[in-house]
């Protein structure tokens, strides 16, 4: 196998609580493969975004690799690192929050090609910026407004296209459709899906919504308190989850079919514990139908169950 | 894609009206703070035409032929008790008063923004010793703060400048401050951060412009308190000094005919009355016209 | 059909704001019988909220206005009532519950307190061992534990603080509980135990409720009725069969279920709607849909449709008044 696009290897993020450490992401090891897109699936506080901008080092991790080709990019110099994020982008769940209300669209899409100097000529940035709008789906006559002039689906455009601006291989998209309404949320869909096709984009994406995951990854890996708990084609996911956070996750989607109105769902107890100094052992635990008591013991790493679908469970060994 | 977005976008007409344009909209639908700019500008139309309206050497002027004459149509302010016209003291005071309150603001305004962005946006150390030396400024009295400094540098329009923006920065650099501080978890910082934007780029392109509003309602509001600083300072003899006709110096000048002659003293205190509420109205105005919260 | 607990007919709301006026609701019917759970469906800015406030009379003070129709409640016509009659009406014979939680509850009063005040002002003859009583049965209903009642709000999570509010609404046994969007701020496995307590709630309570949200997969899973609302209108309504598995649909719902991923099958390319709904301060000539649907004919850009009626089901469509012009009832 080819040395993956981007590696995490015992990736850690903890924050620091008057309480004690939250352990947002902890040993997290993941593969984005070239032209793939990993879905990366959660409840609030999970600790996905911040997987996201660790592997941007949009926040510094605490510790673990990133590797991009292979190489670790933590290492990297401030200098280094600049040259380094023409390669990898985000797109932002809040199309209202992630673009700067005082800037033009045209502002906004030129200012990553400004700041890299990838284009420095006047008329060529201009030409580049039109070419970005057309691609994805912004007419032209949007050049000068101002982002509050817009609506949601025409924002997150925008904020789409200043991700594409420097041409990276690898965009993060955190949760990019879950503040737009059904419709305007296919649209964005189906333009991020052309997109990788046309230019073989890799993409991480992070959400809460299985059905949305569902539709544009080729991979899922779904965490639970900072840690990821089953990863596994999204075919083989949804055919055949294994863990039980996964069952219980599948099962509580509300499916718009009248089949399954009836059906009795095994609907899990109690809530998300705090991340803050969890205990060793798996987190689940305490809400799992299976627990026992060798759920304490503190080794939970990944374990290849099937080919390529791996879980951290005792009940598979 | 692109074939749906172009057709749905050519039939939908958006509404087009710049910021500036609907904090305008706003803005005049307040009548007070449209009278208050209303003043102000009339204030500084005066200010900056005083030559064209009366030449200077009527300021000056003594004679002890006219002395204490009361308002009439030749003198329409009167004169004072070295004869000098009152009129023409007024109007050329306003370019002493006007200026020197918007010339201290101004230096006060660009020196918080950048102490106060920089303390904001980096935050930890920097910040803890910027804040402290602010917080000590802030717990002398503004204007005990401006008389030490005139009393340290000697009095003059200069060192009064001197004082009275060393005297207000604090208060910029914490609203600058707590602005941004807010402003920095904004995802469209972050969005700057990933693709490699330097901190200096950010601060000046992407969190000031942002902060504006809150710095321009703290900037109207202060400027009326230093026209009355200034005043009080000009009064007590350690501002403009008293030849000039500033109105505090000239209400300092008349203070002891205060009793037979209370024009004297009456109009210089309405000239300062005025452009304060000016002032006091339009920060009001322009507080509910930038406030983010009412945009519909 | 059984009785009818509410009655709305072409209801027409404006918010009067600095730069325009916005045509929130215009020309709302709807009808709910008792024990009935509606689904109200519908896109951001679609009017679902402004519909369920009008009920209630809570819009915002000179800016939503009731410009036309009638709401009628039981027959209590909420349009004449006063102040002080909607003041006795709500919490006691319609309650609402809000979509956020966390903001929803007083931060200083302990859930208890919250709970037993609705009870004080609604239910003046009950003492205060009563009250207690009351208040202890109705979290046990919600399904937590009375030993919490002296709990301030933070000490509660996202889904229970959801049952408090859910508690609250109930407290008086209201005929009708007008629910906007009680899950969407949820995690979908917290979800999933609210929704299926309010299912148990439904079967036990037999409470007309209209739930207000625009998730079709938590409409299918407890709704017996379901309206589809579309630019300030009612575009599509019918019994949950009709809308989910019926042959005939409005374009609109159409194209709201083919937007959702489909959890079930492959399918490689969502086919959404396109364009965006229009300008609710312009709004268009004809029908308000026009200008996103494929089928749109001449008529549609100039006239609006009217309602069409197939037993229980209702679409607002030029292209269902022609077709079905022998069977249309009303």
């Amino acid at each position: 196998m080819s040395t993956p696009l981007i590696q995490t290897v015992g990736l850690k993020k903890y924050f620091k609580t008057p309480k004690g450490d939250l352990h947002a992401v902890d040993d997290v090891n993941l593969t984005v493969e070239r032209g793939k897109t990993l879905g990366v699936v959660g409840e609030s506080g999970c600790g996905k975004s911040t997987l996201g901008r660790s592997i941007l080092r949009l926040l510094e991790p605490t510790s673990g690799q990133v590797l991009y080709k292979g190489e670790d990019i933590l290492k990297y110099d401030k200098l280094k690192m600049h040259e380094m994020r023409k390669n990898m982008q985000i797109i932002f769940q809040d199309p209202y929050a992630s673009l700067n209300p005082r800037m033009t669209v045209s502002e906004i899409i030129a200012e990553p090609m400004r700041v890299c100097k990838t284009i420095t000529d006047k008329k060529e940035l201009d030409d580049k910026v039109n070419e970005l709008m057309n691609t994805v789906g912004l007419a032209n006559r949007f050049v000068n407004t101002y982002p509050h002039e817009l609506d949601g689906g025409r924002r997150q455009r925008i904020g789409v296209a200043r991700a594409l601006a420097l041409e990276p291989e690898f965009i993060v998209c955190d949760e990019p459709v879950s503040a737009l309404d059904v419709s305007i949320q296919a649209q964005i869909l189906n333009l991020m899906m052309d997109l990788q096709d046309e230019h073989g984009f890799s993409y991480m994406f992070i959400t809460h919504d299985l059905s949305v995951v569902k539709h544009i990854s080729t991979e899922i890996a779904v965490m639970y308190l900072g840690q990821c708990v089953e990863v596994a084609s999204t075919k083989e996911l949804f055919s055949n989850p294994l863990h039980p956070y996964t069952q219980a996750l599948l099962d509580a989607i509300p499916i718009p079919s009248l089949k399954y109105r009836n059906k009795k769902r095994t609907v899990i107890k109690g809530e998300v514990t705090s991340p803050i100094n969890p205990k060793p052992g798996c987190r689940f635990a305490s809400r799992c139908k299976y627990a026992k008591s060798e759920c304490v013991s503190p080794d939970r790493s990944l374990k290849e169950v099937n080919a390529n679908h791996f879980v951290s469970c005792i009940l598979y060994k | 894609m692109t074939d749906i977005a172009n057709s749905k976008v050519n039939k939908v007409e958006i509404k087009k009206r710049s910021q500036l344009k609907s904090v305008w909209f706003r803005y005049k639908k307040n009548k007070m703070a449209v009278a208050g700019l209303i003043l102000l500008i009339i204030l500084f139309i005066i200010a900056v035409s005083a030559p064209l309206i009366v030449p200077y050497e009527k300021v000056v002027e003594q004679s002890m032929k006219h002395r204490f004459i009361k308002p009439s149509s030749e003198y329409w302010f009167g004169t004072d008790e070295y004869g000098r016209d009152m009129f023409a003291r007024i109007i050329w005071g306003a370019r002493y008063s006007l200026s020197l309150g918007v010339g201290s603001i101004i230096i006060s305004l660009i020196f918080g923004a950048l102490v106060g962005a920089v303390s904001g946006y980096y935050g930890g150390r920097i910040d803890s010793t910027i804040m402290r030396l602010m917080d000590v400024l802030l717990a002398i009295p503004q204007t005990l703060m401006a008389i030490c400094i005139v009393a340290a540098l000697g009095q003059g329009v200069f060192n009064l400048l001197v004082a009275m923006s060393a005297s207000t920065v604090p208060k910029f650099v914490r609203i600058v401050r707590s602005s941004v501080i807010s402003l920095k978890g904004e995802e469209y910082i972050e969005a700057a951060r990933a693709c490699g934007t330097g901190d200096f780029r950010i601060i000046y392109k992407h969190v000031l412009p942002n902060v504006i509003g809150p710095i321009i309602v703290q900037a109207t509001i202060t400027m009326a308190l230093t026209v009355l600083t200034i005043s009080s300072l000009s009064f007590i003899g350690l501002g403009v000094p008293t030849p000039q006709p500033e109105w505090g110096t000239i209400l300092s000048d008349n203070k002891a005919q205060m009793r037979y002659y209370p024009y004297l003293t009456t109009i210089p205190g309405i000239a300062i009355l005025i452009s304060v509420i000016a002032m006091n109205l339009i920060g009001d105005g322009l507080r509910d016209a930038l406030d983010p919260k009412l945009k519909n | 059909m059984g009785e009818k607990i509410l009655e709305i007919e072409n209801l027409h709301v404006k918010y009067k704001t600095d730069e325009s006026d916005i045509y929130a609701v215009n020309g709302l019917n709807l009808c709910l019988n008792k024990g009935e759970t509606l689904g109200l469906v519908g896109e951001t800015g679609a009017g679902k909220t402004t519909a369920a406030l009008s009920i209630l009379k809570l819009l915002p003070k000179k800016i939503g206005f009731i410009t036309e129709g009638s709401v009628k409640l039981g027959d209590i016509d909420i349009i004449n009532a006063t102040d002080a009659d909607m003041r006795l009406i709500r919490g006691d014979m319609v309650s609402m519950i809000f979509q956020d939680p966390m903001t929803s509850l007083n931060p200083i009063l302990r859930i208890g307190e919250q709970i037993a005040e609705v009870l004080q002002i609604h239910k003046k003859d009950m003492s205060k061992q009563q009250i207690e009583e009351r208040v202890d049965e109705i979290l046990n209903l919600v399904g937590i534990s009375k030993d919490r009642k002296n709990d301030y709000p933070h000490q509660f999570s996202g889904g229970m603080k959801q049952r408090v509010i859910i508690a609250i609404g109930l407290a008086c046994e209201p005929d009708l509980l007008l629910a906007d969007e009680p899950t969407t701020a949820l995690d979908v496995t917290i979800q999933a135990q609210v929704l299926e307590m309010m299912q148990e709630l439904k079967d036990k309570l037999n409470t007309s409720m209209i739930l207000i949200t625009h998730d079709l997969g938590v409409v299918a899973q407890i709704c017996d009725r379901v309206a589809i609302m579309y630019a300030g209108q009612i575009i599509e309504i019918g019994n949950i069969e009709d809308i989910f598995e019926g042959e005939h649909h409005h374009p609109y719902t159409i194209g709201l279920f083919g937007s959702i991923p489909n959890m079930n099958e492959e399918s490689k390319r969502l086919k959404p709607i396109a364009g965006m709904m229009p300008d609710p301060s312009e709004l268009p000539v004809g029908c308000s849909f026009k200008e996103r649907c494929a089928s749109c004919m001449e008529i549609c850009k100039a006239e609006n449709p009217e309602e069409a009626y197939l037993d229980t089901h209702m679409i607002k469509c030029h292209l269902f008044d022609r077709k079905n012009e022998s069977k249309t009832m009303s």
